[in-house]
């Protein structure tokens, strides 16, 4: 603590910090089962990006290799997940549509979240008729099958991974928009902004990155949920012949394709393309369920029952340094 | 200090109104995505069929070469008067395509939303009362995995064992020309069971089957998991705990305090995956060759037929709004906390 | 005051622990207290020093990581030995608890006079749902709630008013002990008057015995008999009324009494430092740290209610007996 050399010195406001344990408390306190959901999570996406970078060095066909391959075959060792009608082998099929549905997954949650929360924070923040006006055009959005959004914008952007991805972001933007900027709103209410206004923290940054930080935190959840969900529709575009162009790999076309095998009992070319879907959406799935859970629980069981866990929250930040969120620099 | 409810009418009025900006959003959008897209829908269409000189004399007859404004006013308008607009490709009045295939999606939406509910809300207030038990995480597991498949796969898988395998349902399409019913509300099964039709009843039901399962269950999966956070969150309320503390015996505490409460929200929940519903029902249409809305949108749009599409879309657009209005006012009705 | 009939409640060393993810916590540790029968009992103590979860502690309504120990006896019989259907049963009939936050204790989907219907048949089944309404009416009418408003929803009441239907739910079938928990907090200074009276008044009338949990050292002073002390999960002090408050014996509660800002104050004094984290408590005595008095015993070994002078304990060594 430096003392002034003189009365007249003008002394800085005193700067606000947040202590940077606070962000992996959450992670910490959680007890080992959502942790190891999270774990199992990432662990089956991770799997998943494994094969989309290293498709190559796995196996020998590419997704779009037809030469010397047979028609329809069934799941054997030189393919063990078979071939499709047109000479396709089923396997490189599944391990290169893993990159495709990457590709897309990130560049529309990318797309989303770019779009989604700055809109979210502005509206939140500043209120009013603005905050009005875009909280209904994305109700409405919101309100609209995502599907379908997704699927009249795709078919008039065209084909491509930039459109598909395009197209998808626009179906979760409103969902961004409308977490962040209801977390703004109930965070700019908080006790804790006044205080730190109080103390004469600068306005504009220093808010900013306390409600920032704040609303950070629901970002992990819904981003692995929108992400499970971009696989989803990306799939469904592709289904419904959307999206990227054939003849590049992609598991929801592949599985319109094979809807006119099944009848003649032909089963490896709907299978394996679903069970790709499955799992790598169940392993984002996870990763969010597991966060969610670990986030979550905290929050609802202190504000539920009104009582802090006895004992271990005391006044005066009695627990060592673990209750202190806040630091005020002199 | 203390405020009396208002009354459930002048809730019911006043939502109406805000309804009016939600639907005029939506069709505002349908039609600025649908004007600006690269191309044109006559082109696209017909670009390689006709000379130019034609599809500018079809272009004008749809009014396609007015200024975008005054388009939309015609758009704005037209819907207004009901009126959803003719089908490039057929020359068919959309809103007559509306009027014989929506009884067949809302037949497959209502069975599966049914099923969805009986799934989703069992399931889940089973989970959620007996939490970290091996029934919460087999039903949580149940949610997480129904929800990863997508439909069409599903719906495709279900037909593979059920149909091709084991016979016991047909693949695809809704009924045998010769067992339909007599038409009453375009609902099969619902006309069956009215004119005693038992035979027709039994076909309808058949046909129904995989494809209400398929989309009822993964719409109930998604239900699980809310139900289940519902009922977690009202079995640790306070009101709860006063009413143990009062001597109420456990099983009215569960059923008249918690899963009573935990239902508003589901409620509501419910209502918003009408939207989802209505997806899912153009895939799950398409997997089975269902004659719905869905699967004709899908052709539209295959086709090119921008003014079939824009006709569907905004039709889908007043069922969504309208649902979700319908769904505030349950909601009101159920909540008195909720009227203005 | 009696003293032939058996106390209507007989608390026995009682500990009361939560699981938390960071380790077992002790929140009430050790305590012993009889309330007899139409008195009132005070149990005061700063945030988080336990007085809550002895209250619930004694009726048995904690979450599920809250573990109990030691012996409660009401009306003469063990409470904890009972069978669940039968503790079930006294809870509202014999001993009722009045929680804190009253704006959320109301299910907002039931009116009322519903609230009052579900309790009064859950215990007694053979009143019919008229005769219970009646009982609401009245029970209501005594704390000043108008009987038209009975079938009114729970949001419709602003929170003064809902304390008071808590508290009138939980005494409309007039149980022998009613446990308090802050119920004045969150009201203003007219409703609590009027409130403390009304207790006041039950006790007169029905020789109900009340236990008052509160930080509020004044509205102890003005309805209770008695007054027990608690730090940190341990009772330091116990005795009648006025003789705690006209002489504290124990530190705390004299640090207490001198923090009680009058018209004549003219300087704030407080207690420095704060309580301890009762996930590692203090060796000795837990007020040790805080204490003007403190001597190298008092962090050595652990010290007793002993009874100091007439009536009035302290567990503290600067008396003997500790």
């Amino acid at each position: 603590m430096s003392t002034p050399a003189s009365a007249t010195e003008t002394r800085r406001p005193p700067r606000v910090r947040v202590l940077p344990e606070r962000w992996l408390r959450p992670w910490r306190e959680a007890g080992r089962f959502p942790r190891s959901i999270v774990w199992a999570g990432a662990g089956i996406t991770a799997v998943f990006v494994f094969v989309a970078i290293f498709a190559p060095l796995i196996w020998r066909y590419s997704g779009t290799d037809y030469q010397n391959i047979p028609r329809l075959a069934a799941p054997s060792a030189a393919h063990p997940f078979g071939t499709t009608s047109i000479s396709f082998d089923v396997f490189a099929r599944v391990l290169y549509g893993a990159r495709l549905a990457l590709e897309v997954m990130l560049l529309s949650v990318a797309i989303s979240i770019a779009i989604g929360l700055p809109l979210g924070l502005y509206a939140g923040y500043r209120g009013g008729w603005r905050d009005r006006g875009l909280v209904l055009i994305m109700d409405s959005l919101y309100a609209f099958p995502g599907l379908l959004l997704a699927i009249v914008v795709a078919a008039f952007l065209g084909r491509g991974i930039f459109n598909a991805s395009a197209a998808i972001s626009v179906v979760y933007i409103p969902q961004y928009f409308r977490v962040i900027r209801n977390h703004v709103v109930s965070v700019r209410e908080e006790v804790f902004v006044d205080a730190a206004q109080a103390l004469g923290a600068r306005p504009r940054t220093i808010v900013w990155r306390y409600i920032f930080f704040n609303v950070v935190q629901s970002i992990p959840v819904i981003f692995s949920i929108n992400a499970a969900d971009a696989v989803l529709t990306l799939a469904g575009l592709g289904f419904l012949g959307y999206g990227v162009n054939p003849p590049t790999p992609e598991w929801g076309q592949d599985l319109s394709r094979a809807i006119h095998d099944l009848a003649s009992g032909v089963w490896w070319t709907a299978l394996f393309p679903g069970l790709a879907i499955v799992f790598l959406t169940t392993g984002l799935t996870l990763v969010g369920e597991g966060l969610n859970d670990i986030i979550n629980p905290l929050l609802r069981r202190v504000g539920m029952t009104g009582t802090s866990l006895i004992g271990t929250v005391a006044p005066g930040g009695a627990v060592a340094g673990e209750s202190k969120v806040l630091e005020v620099e002199p | 200090m203390s405020r009396r409810s208002g009354s459930l009418r002048t809730y019911v009025i006043t939502r109406l109104f805000l309804t009016i900006p939600m639907l005029l959003i939506l069709l505002t959008f349908v039609f600025v995505i649908l004007r600006v897209a690269p191309g044109d829908p006559i082109s696209a269409a017909y670009g390689q069929r006709l000379p130019p000189e034609q599809i500018a004399e079809v272009r004008h007859h749809l009014g396609l070469d007015r200024p975008l404004i005054v388009q939309y006013g015609s758009y704005l308008a037209s819907v207004a008067h009901g009126d959803f607009g003719q089908s490039v490709i057929t020359q068919q009045s959309v809103g007559a395509i509306i009027k014989a295939r929506f009884p067949a999606t809302l037949e497959l939406t209502l069975a599966a939303m049914m099923i969805a509910i009986i799934v989703g809300v069992g399931l889940g207030s089973v989970a959620g009362r007996y939490r970290d038990t091996p029934v919460d995480l087999g039903g949580r597991l149940f949610g997480i995995v129904i929800y990863a498949a997508p439909i069409f796969w599903l719906g495709m898988m279900f037909q593979l064992l059920f149909a091709v395998k084991l016979h016991i349902f047909p693949t695809g399409g809704r009924i045998a020309a010769f067992a339909q019913p007599r038409h009453i509300t375009g609902l099969y099964t619902l006309d069956s069971l009215l004119t005693g039709n038992w035979s027709s009843l039994w076909t309808s039901l058949r046909y129904l089957a995989l494809p209400a399962i398929t989309l009822g269950l993964v719409i109930g999966g998604v239900l699980v998991r809310l139900v289940r956070v519902h009922m977690l969150q009202t079995l640790q309320a306070d009101y709860v705990e006063a009413a143990r503390a009062r001597g109420i015996p456990e099983w009215r505490v569960v059923m008249r305090h918690a899963f009573r409460n935990a239902l508003i929200p589901v409620i509501t929940v419910t209502g918003l995956q009408f939207a989802a519903l209505l997806g899912g029902a153009v895939l799950t249409e398409t997997t089975f060759t269902w004659p719905g809305l869905g699967s004709q949108l899908v052709d539209y749009l295959s086709g090119r037929d921008y003014p079939g599409v824009q006709g569907i879309v905004t039709f889908f657009a007043f069922l969504v709004i309208g649902v979700s209005l319908l769904i505030d006012i349950l909601n009101a009705y159920v909540d008195p906390r909720i009227r203005y | 005051m009696r003293t032939q009939a058996p106390p209507i409640l007989s608390v026995h060393d009682m500990r009361v622990g939560y699981r938390t993810p960071r380790g077992v916590v002790i929140a009430v540790d050790g305590v012993t207290i009889e309330i007899a029968e139409g008195e009132a009992v005070g149990l005061v103590g700063e945030s988080g020093c336990g007085k809550t979860t002895l209250g619930r502690a004694i009726v048995g309504v904690l979450p599920e990581e809250g573990f109990v120990e030691g012996r409660v006896e009401i009306g003469g019989r063990d409470f904890t030995a009972l069978p669940r259907d039968e503790r079930r049963r006294m809870r509202g009939e014999e001993i009722a608890l009045v929680f804190q936050e009253p704006m959320t204790r109301l299910n907002p989907l039931m009116r009322v006079e519903d609230h009052f219907v579900e309790t009064i048949r859950a215990h007694k089944s053979d009143v019919t749902k008229d005769e219970a309404k009646r009982m609401a009416r009245e029970a209501l009418k005594a704390m000043g709630i108008p009987p038209t408003r009975v079938s009114s929803y729970p949001h419709e009441f602003s929170g003064g008013m809902r304390q008071r239907i808590m508290i009138a739910l939980g005494i409309v079938l007039r149980p022998k002990l009613v446990i308090a928990d802050e119920p004045t907090t969150a009201l203003d200074v007219i409703v609590e008057a009027q409130i403390l009276s009304i207790l006041e008044d039950l006790k007169d009338s029905y020789d109900m015995g009340l236990l008052l949990i509160t930080h509020n050292l004044g509205i102890v002073a003005q309805t209770c008999d008695r007054v027990a002390v608690m730090y940190a999960g341990k009772i330091v002090e116990i005795g009648d009324v006025r003789d705690v408050f006209a002489e504290p014996k124990h530190p705390y509660t004299q640090g207490l009494l001198r923090s009680l800002i009058h018209l004549d104050t003219t300087e704030l004094s407080s207690i420095p430092g704060a309580p301890p984290d009762l996930l590692r408590p203090p060796p000795g005595c837990r007020f040790a740290p805080r204490c003007p008095h403190r001597m190298p015993v008092c962090t050595e070994r652990v010290p007793v209610l002993a009874e100091v002078e007439g009536g009035q304990e302290a567990a503290c060594f600067l008396y003997p007996g500790s």
